[in-house]
């Protein structure tokens, strides 16, 4: 058993220094790679725009979900005319950056690690090597960039289309006037509020494209080893991002 | 010239080269032979400093390629092209883009139009005109060889690495392979160092050849001689016998 606790704090401190290491190269050459606008766009529109009805799903029905039980909890107090501000708040700071994430983490952060992991072990990473190409500038950099660059996109989508499924669902539900929905989220929030959650979405991206990578790169064992790297990227991955997650709450709000 | 000094490599506490060293000849077309895991491939990433050895150096043109900083061993690289056992294509890639990789990726001054005819020339060469817009999954083994070999070459490197380049085709494909190896490496001048442990590739494409054995290599041998060596290790090899 101390066998197995020694090999797993071994490997969670090689993992944190790997991915460490590659965050600091990431900064240093984010802005050298050649042709760098071009990889980049072409990264958002494979790595996000194809993200986006997952996040639509996602934030209708937590949009739903979450107002559903607000309302009938809020029946009970009588403080219905507070629904549009609470289920804003709940969105637009908590739930749309985190679910998103998650999200993402499932459908971009796996897509990364496989791509990368199967270019490992097919030796074209070794052959972008060959043909004197950095592969933190080719295909670190540009990945990393568009996730950074989506993910505050997707969450600003998430939010919009959470909280109108919460005005659906909780307008009728409590019966409240449609405006009152809208003038309490005004009279309880603020833009930070919406900044706030953006910004997280921006180290969630980063966080997803550098877990991403870092376990594409370092993939072994063929076939077998893609799978372990894409599952270990995934789940790496949605760990930091609620863990992170509980720590940029507590610094922005 | 490409020189290798004392070379040791170990894996996971396993010697696969101890104490190898091997200059190339300028010019001539050597290979190494030897059971599969013997650490043939290694030999070639070492010398492309994809790998760092444990110790010894690895000289290309007199430079020390551990002293090197990453942009001068980038620099080295362009000098030297490798064929992979896999071919290693992108395979996300057209042929094409493939074939050109290192000039359409990297600052040149070369314009799109001479960027395409020296695209154009590669393939030729390798016998794979008119494949441009296929990709890599679209393509046989041997084409996805000729590809790799195109790829290679493109830079006119000065120097050749192969890494099994016959391992897995039929005999007619190796043949076609084996002779365009010799045709490309004559026509561009270039070193070749050629990895195999195919009797056909040995005989058709080596000036010299060089078995490994237990991370080390024994004295040159010549397609002429190698057949009658009187080395046991060679000859058992050689001929295919077993211990049994």
């Amino acid at each position: 058993m101390f066998n197995r606790l020694g090999s797993f704090v071994v490997s969670y401190f090689i993992n944190l220094g790997g991915i460490t290491q590659l965050a600091f190269r990431f900064f240093r050459s984010m802005f050298s790679p050649y042709k760098l606008y071009n990889k980049v766009i072409n990264q958002v529109y494979l790595l996000g725009i194809q993200s986006l009805p997952i996040t639509i799903i996602t934030s209708v029905f937590i949009g739903m979900a979450f107002t559903l039980q607000i309302v009938l909890e809020f029946e009970k107090f009588g403080a219905n005319f507070l629904l549009g501000g609470i289920v804003g708040l709940a969105i637009w700071r908590e739930l749309a950056p985190l679910l998103t994430g998650v999200a993402v983490s499932a459908r971009i952060g796996a897509a990364i690690a496989s791509e990368l992991g199967t270019m490992r072990v097919t030796e074209q990473i070794d052959a972008l090597k060959t043909l004197s190409q950095d592969p933190v500038k080719y295909l670190v950099v540009p990945r990393i960039l568009a996730v950074m660059i989506m993910m505050p996109l997707l969450v600003g989508v998430a939010d919009g289309v959470g909280f109108m499924s919460g005005f659906f669902v909780g307008v009728p539900m409590a019966n409240i006037n449609p405006n009152a929905y809208f003038s309490s989220a005004i009279n309880m929030l603020e833009p930070f509020d919406i900044i706030g959650g953006l910004i997280k979405a921006l180290v969630f991206g980063f966080l997803i494209g550098v877990i991403g990578c870092y376990q594409g790169l370092n993939t072994k064992a063929g076939a077998k080893g893609v799978g372990i790297s894409t599952t270990h990227a995934v789940v790496k991955t949605i760990i930091s991002i609620f863990v992170v997650n509980y720590f940029l709450s507590y610094l922005l709000f | 010239m490409i020189e290798l000094c004392h070379l040791s490599k170990s894996f996971d506490g396993k010697s696969i080269l101890d104490d190898l060293s091997l200059s190339v000849p300028t010019g001539k077309k050597i290979t190494i032979i030897g059971p599969s895991g013997s650490g043939k491939s290694t030999l070639l990433k070492l010398i492309l400093c994809l790998i760092k050895p444990d110790s010894g150096k690895v000289l290309v043109d007199g430079q020390d390629m551990a002293l090197l900083n990453v942009d001068e061993i980038y620099g080295i690289r362009k000098k030297i092209g490798l064929l992979f056992q896999s071919a290693a294509l992108f395979d996300s890639m057209t042929v094409e883009e493939n074939v050109g990789f290192s000039l359409l990726e990297s600052p040149t001054s070369l314009s799109s139009k001479d960027i395409q005819v020296k695209i154009d020339q590669a393939l030729d060469l390798v016998e794979m005109s008119g494949f441009n817009a296929m990709f890599p999954s679209e393509l046989s083994g041997g084409q996805q060889k000729r590809v790799g070999l195109a790829r290679a070459i493109i830079n006119n490197p000065e120097y050749l690495l192969f890494d099994e380049p016959t391992t897995g085709l039929d005999p007619v494909l190796s043949t076609n392979i084996e002779n365009l190896i010799v045709r490309i490496s004559d026509e561009l001048n270039t070193t070749a160092i050629i990895v195999t442990h195919q009797i056909s590739t040995i005989m058709r494409t080596s000036d010299l050849i060089y078995y490994l054995h237990e991370g080390s290599l024994f004295d040159p041998e010549t397609p002429e001689t190698i057949m009658t060596s009187s080395n046991k290790v060679i000859n058992t090899f050689i001929n295919g016998k077993t211990n049994g």
